[in-house]
Order: C-alpha cells, then sequence, then structure tokens
C-alpha cells in the first residue's frame, strides 16, 4: 500500500458520531479535569481528529504491518463547536509525499464537515514512516 | 483565570504525568492502537527503544491549556500550529506552557497568538510550536 501512495490521493470520506461516553474517555485518559466546564457537550476537536487519523494509518496498513512510524506535525483549526452525537464526515488528501532514502514523508490535509456541508475544523498531519 | 490579552503574557499553564496507564487510555480513546505506544517488545525495536507517548496526546494538554485560558471563544477560530520534537516516555512529568507573542486583528476579530510548548523532565521540548485563540 505504502509504495503506492501518490500526492493528490484521496482518502475517506470517514463518517464519525462521538456520543458522550466516548468524548468522556478521551478527557479521562488525556487528564482533563475541568473539561465539562469549557466544552459543555462539544467533542474535542483534537479526539475527531485522532479518530480520523487512526483510521487513515489503518488504511495504509502501518499497524497491521507494524511499520515504525513518526508523527512530526499537526495543525489543526476549529471554526465551529460539534455536540456530542452529531455525524461528522471527514474528508482526507495526501498534500505531500516524498521517499527520502527509504523514509516516507507525508502531508495529510483534512477536512471536517457537519451534515449541513459547513466545515467545522480543518487539519494537516506529517507522518514520517520507515517501512 | 485572567485572560491572556497583550504580547508577554503568560499563559496559566500545568504539569502533568504521562503514565503508561494514560498512554492506554488515550489510545483506546483515540482509536491509535500503534505498538509503538503499547507494545513494549516492539517498540524496543524502534529508534526509541522503549515505549513512547502518543504526540497528539501532548497536543491534548496544548489544547487544553488554550480553551482553558480562552474559554469563550476556542471553539471558534482557535487554530494550533506544532512539531513533535521529541518523544514523550511513559512515567515523565511534562511541563505544558505559552505565552502571548503578539495581538492580531482579522476581518475586525482580536487573536492571541501565542507560542507553545510541551518539555520534558531533561529540558527537551516534547513538541513546539503555535497557537491562535480569539479574543471574543
Amino acid at each position: 500500500m505504502l509504495e503506492n501512495l501518490k500526492a493528490g490521493q484521496q482518502f475517506g470520506p470517514y463518517r464519525i458520531a462521538l456520543d458522550e461516553s466516548v468524548s468522556d474517555a478521551y478527557l479521562a485518559a488525556t487528564g482533563d479535569g475541568d473539561a465539562s466546564n469549557r466544552f459543555q457537550d462539544a467533542v474535542h476537536p483534537l479526539q475527531l481528529d485522532a479518530y480520523v487519523l487512526s483510521q487513515l494509518i489503518a488504511e495504509l496498513g502501518i499497524v497491521e504491518d507494524r511499520i515504525e512510524t513518526v508523527h512530526a506535525g499537526q495543525q489543526m483549526t476549529v471554526h465551529r463547536p460539534v455536540s456530542s452525537g452529531t455525524e461528522i464526515t471527514a474528508s482526507a488528501l495526501l498534500k505531500s509525499f516524498s521517499n527520502r532514502r527509504g523514509t516516507l514523508w507525508a502531508i495529510f490535509e483534512t477536512e471536517f464537515a457537519n451534515a449541513d456541508g459547513e466545515t467545522v475544523a480543518e487539519s494537516s498531519s506529517t507522518i514520517i514512516m520507515m517501512p | 483565570m485572567t485572560t491572556p490579552r497583550k504580547k508577554g503574557d503568560n499563559l496559566t499553564g500545568f504539569r502533568r504525568i504521562v503514565t503508561q496507564e494514560r498512554v492506554t487510555a488515550y489510545a483506546h480513546a483515540s482509536g491509535d492502537h500503534n505498538p509503538i505506544h503499547l507494545d513494549a517488545d516492539f517498540a524496543s525495536t524502534t529508534r526509541f527503544g522503549q515505549r513512547i507517548a502518543h504526540g497528539m496526546l501532548s497536543l491534548a494538554f496544548v489544547w487544553e491549556m488554550i480553551a482553558a485560558n480562552y474559554p469563550t471563544a476556542w471553539h471558534r477560530g482557535a487554530m494550533v500550529k506544532t512539531r513533535f520534537t521529541s518523544p514523550v516516555i511513559p512515567g515523565e512529568e511534562v511541563e505544558v506552557s505559552g505565552s502571548v507573542k503578539r495581538i492580531r486583528t482579522v476581518d475586525d476579530r482580536e487573536f492571541a497568538e501565542c507560542e507553545v510548548s510541551v518539555t520534558r523532565p531533561n529540558g527537551e521540548k516534547a513538541l513546539s510550536g503555535s497557537a491562535s485563540a480569539p479574543l471574543d
């Protein structure tokens, strides 16, 4: 799979709806004890991003093939809060891909949209893979 | 908590211990089950020689700091842009910090542009970068 990657390749769409218990598990894992005050019923935006990135990584066979991978950078912008249980559609684009002496560098750009088609968040992930 | 709204203001940060239990819980909550975070045998064969925490966990700490310092408007235009420069090893206590570098106006909205970091006990930056939060 990795050898066939090309810049411009599309991934998804991924449909995600994180209910309150899943959101709570994320906040408990990160240790954000006061989150209920700040996030109210909104899903943590990074949890959406992490979910999509995990699906993307799985789709590439990285976990199954136990390929050493380093997450080198991450960008995210939030435009609107997403309530727990709301379905979000995420679409990813392989923005750039290069092979540097056998080490693969990939930048994925992901857009998250609500049911009305409005962009609620955008992200960019830089992943280094050493197959 | 006073909102940091001028150049030089420090954000209220915090320290947090990143235990392997936290890393494992994060893997389940995020769906990221990469063995480099969970499998000690596999991790021993990597360049790090041991399990490492998810970079996104460190980023979640930064987001927590931004949301705490700018609680009213983080969800309408906040941005983070970071590099993961050194892995956090389970058991380490990290320091999450930030400061305002400048105030920028975009479309009549003011944003605090901040420098943010997560620092390991040995002084290395696990994460460094910038964040921007609306001051509405």
